[in-house]
């Protein structure tokens, strides 16, 4: 709950900030075209989180289409990875899986300048297989020794929602960078008799409800990197007011 | 205008610039290891009279595991409920109920199955409970029965014992 409240809180502040935005320039905005251009990405955190040893990361990149400069139909494709061992109990976690997602964006910014403050939402799932090991154990009560679990290939199935918020700036031409927050909820999970997976591909540490977070690296293809359309309409705006 | 687009966008390049320093830490904090408080398997015991009332025995009880030097309960008073740990690979255990002037001896049965929430937290091992039987050599107790099969951290009774009038 106290996750969710948080996530509120960020969502209300972005909401604000856009309707702050929108005071400051009161000109009458252009309708962008129906289709803006297509773009590709991928997450730079992921390769980040791999290089430093974290305890999960992820591989993404995504694809999606602009209608209107408002409208983003979206879909992310990754592999996620965790391997973990107890600091205390020498137990230890595998999985390595892909995972896919489906969305939407809508870019708050009436303004058509490449600067897009998003919020969205996600639809996530995953299918994996995951492995459990841990050594031998005593009973401290009745004596004796439990052997230990080696328990490889243990079937899991994640589905989940994720909602958004974050924002992108053009950088250079073609190239833009942006970010955002993820508050991901989870609807669904297949596990193994034996006990829940620790790390679901995609999603992140298991739980009902978890946070991350993507840093994009944006390529605009098409339609808006060869010609800019969308903002060469609000230059020429620009210049019929002056 | 365009000195405006240019200063949102420096801004904006500047929050990305904050956002990809600060992810990491944020990832980072999100962490920690939140093992389930009650990690202990448990058998529940509830005593009842043969009328099925709760009973609050008011004798002294010790409970102890049979073959082994342990006490799982050391002389408690006006108990109407006890839980006991189970053995995590022995098909049966017995529990010597030691009550003032008599004792009852309680065998059970059951299926032991480990379970894991995560590579931070201890193996803990569910049981299933397949039957039991009990000596009971001054007749004290009408009946025990089975209530509920599956013994893990959840605070549900498994077993009652209905004593005898």
């Amino acid at each position: 709950m106290n996750r969710l409240r948080t996530f509120v809180s960020i969502l209300l502040i972005s909401l604000a900030t856009s309707s702050l935005m929108a005071r400051e320039h009161k000109e009458v905005i252009p309708k962008a075209p129906l289709f803006c251009g297509a773009a590709v990405f991928g997450d730079l955190s992921g390769p980040v989180m791999l290089a430093v040893g974290s305890k999960f990361s992820q591989l993404e990149v995504g694809a999606r289409l602009n209608f209107r400069d408002h409208y983003f139909p979206l879909c992310e494709l990754g592999i996620g990875e965790s391997t973990r061992e107890g600091q205390e109990q020498n137990n230890r976690f595998h999985t390595r899986a892909p995972y896919f997602r489906v969305g939407m964006d809508y870019n708050f910014n009436r303004k058509h300048n490449g600067n897009r403050l998003m919020g969205g939402i996600r639809y996530g799932f995953t299918s994996f297989k995951y492995d459990f090991q841990n050594p031998d154990f005593q009973d401290p009560i009745w004596g004796g020794s439990q052997k230990g679990l080696d328990l490889r290939g243990q079937q899991g199935r994640a589905q989940w929602l994720e909602f958004t918020v974050g924002c992108e700036t053009k950088i250079w031409s073609f190239i833009r960078l942006g970010w955002n927050l993820r508050f991901k909820a989870r609807l669904h999970q297949k596990k193994s008799e034996f006990g829940e997976p620790y790390y679901i591909p995609g999603f992140g540490k298991n739980g009902s409800s978890t946070f991350g977070g993507t840093v994009n690296l944006i390529f605009d293809v098409g339609r808006t990197s060869k010609k800019n359309k969308v903002i060469d309409v609000s230059k020429t705006l620009i210049k019929n007011n002056q | 205008m365009k000195a405006n687009c240019n200063s949102l966008g420096k801004r904006l390049m500047l929050l990305s610039l904050f956002a990809v320093l600060s992810l990491p830490l944020f990832l980072s904090s999100c962490d920690g290891i939140d093992c389930t408080i009650n990690n202990v398997v448990t058998l529940h015991v509830g005593f009842y009279s043969s009328e099925g009332t709760e009973l609050a025995y008011a004798d002294t009880l010790t409970i102890t595991a049979a073959g082994t030097d342990s006490v799982l309960l050391n002389r408690g008073v006006r108990k109407s409920a006890v839980e006991l740990p189970m053995s995590f690979d022995a098909k049966a255990d017995t529990l010597s109920f030691s009550f003032d002037g008599y004792v009852i001896t309680l065998r059970v049965a059951k299926t032991n199955k480990p379970h894991f929430e995560s590579p931070d937290c201890p193996i803990v091992v569910y049981h299933e409970l397949e039957g039991l039987d009990f000596d009971d050599p001054l007749g004290q107790v009408d009946s025990i029965v089975i209530v509920r099969k599956s013994v893990n951290n959840e605070p549900l009774e498994n077993i009652r014992f209905y004593f005898a009038d």
